[in-house]
């Protein structure tokens, strides 16, 4: 019998992303989509979505989304994919309803979904009003950003699946040249143990806190050392309504590494902001990953599944989409976090005997090959292709029936707050029970 | 309880991040929207946004404002000093409204603007100039609000001559150039002539909108020239945002090391470097009546809505010319 495949028309934006760990989830699922394309059961069709073409029809009425629309009517695709954070699926889909008519409701919808959605609840919440009753699908990257999202979810079945963001574990991966080379650069002997946060320097990534841990650590390990590698951003925590303005953050960890003793500030590097590859590099070179973050935002966490793609060990925030590689078996310890009244609070106690015990407790090269090799099977560009497959199939998508009021009323809202912020933030600190 | 238990009081991460907020807007000047009236502001958005620095960076009608609401400018936790981020014409301004023993703390002038103050201001005032790495310029990133206020087509020339006297001029004609330049009032011809000698200078040119600017990633090896003449501001958002990204400041005036006081971080990459004043103007000082006349017709011109939307009138600019052009030739 001949197999009838799916037409997949999948949105790219031709635009660098705001956010660091973005510029590396957008190709790598691209490549994980062109895997897929070469399954029987799909071919593809790219569209690029310019955010320029956007504003300016926004603005004065191009036509551009019509005849965005008319262009995936004769490209006949069935099934439409939205990858990419940065486009805003709505105005595509309002053209394509109101060009295809009744033709409209045949269609699949699929959306991978990042950590910005609780940034753009009236974007989903409007969203859901238009796909209601239509077959779509939400696709998150971890298990607890999924219940975050399902948690707006109206009445019914979920919509919503897991596939994590592929890794590009052919870039990410353990050298020993290169950790060689970073360590004889940086003037580390090999048995100093290198402790490494990669990601944005910003208030909600715990920087401080980790520098303070450090602090204390190296009363126990004197030739311990730490990279912080990334840009500073002045992002303060848009979820909670708390702004800060540029370069403050900046001055205020320099303040906090300026009042350090001599020889624990010079045990602290600042990496800056690097590229893929020096960065694969550094990753090599360090011994044990750690990040304290508890950002909002934090669906997935790129940087430590890089990290772990080169066979670190890590130390993670029980929080968001961090916890999910725990469950997933790659070698991490998690710290508790809870949610109360006052707030997010980390475990003090665990943090303290996890960081510990991290410290003495270093992979030799096989070890990390082995890990990295491990961790590939599952994240990788293939295996996330492989993973997604299914959800993919025709037979997998359900009619939806939208997001509920506590969306539109977040959208209302803007900033969260009270036991409105503990029931959504709730999600990110305790696995979902369905 | 006492002080010293309220401060180690455990906290949670919420409250850590709420403390931040509240310690950096204690040390912000509120209110900080540029030196001219809102609708000024509108068109020169996003060049005057406000950035932190102990140095408090600010614009003075922002500090006359915060001391006619009877707020105390300074914060214990900052250096006792003001960072002017004016041009030459809100500066003129400043220093003739102002009296030294009227203001607490030191005042720091762009160097480039320091033979504007007035003798009897000279002990209270130093001089500031950004200072950027050396490194190779691979690329080119120029910015600037794109109208005749701020900027000026014969500048333009000398700064396009400076950039081949930097570069040369076989790799100036090969450099991509990245490019922000808003154009909110494009009533005349100017923009577009002023964009055409750009388009002609360089081959390869990218347009971004602040979105692009505002996201973009490492600027290691790009050469920053920022096109604004300094009537209005001397130091703008975005050029802070730009070098704390890594760029360099393409046409770069030393400092003198001899000299040179302190020098101070304001990013990762970039700092300024302070020093006391090499020059100074008689003329300002010199508070004559016409001078007098003028501010008080721009005070009555700044007041009339029609006008408004110019920052300051175009003969304020006229005497400001004429007065360095007086200056240099003395």
């Amino acid at each position: 019998m001949k197999r009838v495949s799916q037409r997949l028309g999948i949105f790219v934006s031709p635009h660098p992303s705001a956010w660091i760990s973005c510029n590396s989830i957008g190709p790598n699922l691209v490549k994980s989509y062109q895997m897929l394309a070469k399954d029987a059961s799909f071919t593809t069709e790219w569209f690029s979505v310019s955010r320029q073409e956007e504003e300016l029809d926004q603005r004065i009425g191009t036509g551009y989304f019509v005849e965005l629309a008319e262009q995936i009517l004769r490209s006949r695709v069935t099934d439409l994919i939205f990858l990419d954070h940065q486009i805003n699926p709505l105005p595509i889909l309002l053209a394509l309803q109101a060009c295809a008519g009744q033709q409209f409701k045949n269609f699949r919808f699929c959306f991978h979904v990042y950590g910005d959605f609780t940034l753009f609840p009236k974007r989903w919440f409007d969203i859901g009003q238009v796909l209601h009753g239509l077959r779509a699908k939400f696709i998150c990257a971890s298990d607890r950003q999924q219940g975050l999202v399902s948690f707006f979810e109206r009445g019914g079945k979920s919509a919503t699946s897991v596939c994590p963001f592929p890794v590009n574990t052919q870039l990410f991966r353990f050298s020993e040249k290169s950790r060689f080379q970073v360590r004889k650069k940086l003037g580390f002997r090999e048995n100093q143990t290198l402790l490494l946060y990669t990601g944005r320097l910003s208030l909600q990534k715990g920087i401080i806190r980790l520098i303070e841990e450090f602090e204390r650590l190296i009363q126990l390990d004197s030739q311990l050392a730490l990279a912080l590698a990334g840009p500073y951003d002045h992002l303060g925590g848009m979820t909670s309504g708390i702004t800060a303005p540029h370069s403050f953050y900046f001055h205020q960890l320099q303040e906090k590494l300026d009042s350090l003793p001599n020889k624990v500030r010079e045990r602290i590097f600042l990496l800056g902001e690097l590229p893929h590859q020096e960065l694969a590099a550094v990753y090599s070179a360090a011994d044990l990953f750690v990040s304290l973050s508890l950002h909002h935002d934090e669906d997935f966490g790129m940087c430590p599944a890089e990290a772990f793609s080169s066979g670190l060990p890590g130390i993670l925030n029980d929080w968001g989409g961090y916890a999910s590689f725990k469950s997933d078996g790659v070698p991490c310890e998690l710290v508790p976090v809870s949610l109360s009244k006052r707030g997010l609070e980390l475990d003090s106690v665990v943090l303290k005997s996890l960081l510990d015990a991290g410290i003495k407790k270093r992979h030799g090269i096989e070890e990390r090959l082995r890990v990295g090799e491990e961790f590939a099977k599952k994240f990788g560009i293939a295996a996330v292709a492989e993973k997604m497959k299914p959800q993919l199939l025709a037979q997998s998508y359900e009619a939806i029936q939208g997001f509920d009021w506590s969306l539109e009323m977040l959208s209302r809202q803007g900033v969260l707050t009270g036991e409105f912020y503990n029931d959504v933030y709730g999600r990110y600190v305790e696995s979902p029970s369905h | 309880m006492s002080m010293d238990d309220m401060l180690n009081l455990r906290r949670t991460e919420t409250e850590n991040w709420l403390l931040t907020e509240f310690y950096c807007n204690t040390l912000l000047a509120k209110g900080d929207k540029g030196p001219a009236s809102e609708s000024a502001t509108g068109v020169l958005w996003p060049f005057l946004n406000p950035y932190y620095s102990p140095l408090n960076p600010i614009y003075t009608p922002v500090y006359q404002t915060l001391c006619a609401q009877g707020l105390r400018p300074l914060n214990e936790k900052q250096l006792p000093v003001w960072m002017l981020r004016d041009g030459a014409v809100p500066l003129t301004w400043f220093f003739s409204r102002h009296q030294p023993d009227s203001v607490e703390g030191q005042i720091l002038v762009h160097a480039d603007l320091q033979h504007l103050v007035p003798e009897n201001w000279a002990e209270k005032v130093a001089s500031y100039r950004h200072r950027t790495p050396a490194n190779d310029i691979e690329s080119l990133f120029m910015a600037g609000p794109v109208n005749e206020r701020t900027t000026s087509i014969d500048e333009l020339e000398e700064k396009l001559n400076s950039i081949e006297a930097v570069l040369g001029k076989k790799k100036m004609a090969a450099m991509s150039v990245r490019l922000y330049c808003p154009m909110r009032d494009p009533s005349d011809s100017y923009p577009a002539r002023y964009m055409q000698k750009i388009y002609s200078a360089f081959k390869r040119v990218t347009a971004l909108d602040w979105f692009d600017v505002e996201n973009i990633g490492s600027l290691k090896n790009v050469g920053f020239v920022e096109l604004n003449s300094g009537w209005l501001f001397k130091d703008s958002y975005v050029q802070h945002h730009v070098l704390s990204r890594g760029a360099t400041l393409l046409v770069q005036k030393e400092s003198s090391r001899k000299k040179r006081v302190q020098s101070v971080p304001l990013s990762r990459y970039h700092s300024v470097d302070i020093e006391p004043l090499t020059t100074r103007s008689a003329a300002v000082s010199e508070k004559d009546r016409r001078l007098e006349k003028f501010f008080i017709q721009n005070a009555r011109l700044r007041d009339d809505e029609d006008a408004a939307w110019e920052p300051w009138p175009k003969w304020h600019e006229r005497w400001c010319r004429a007065m360095l052009k007086q200056k240099k030739r003395s």
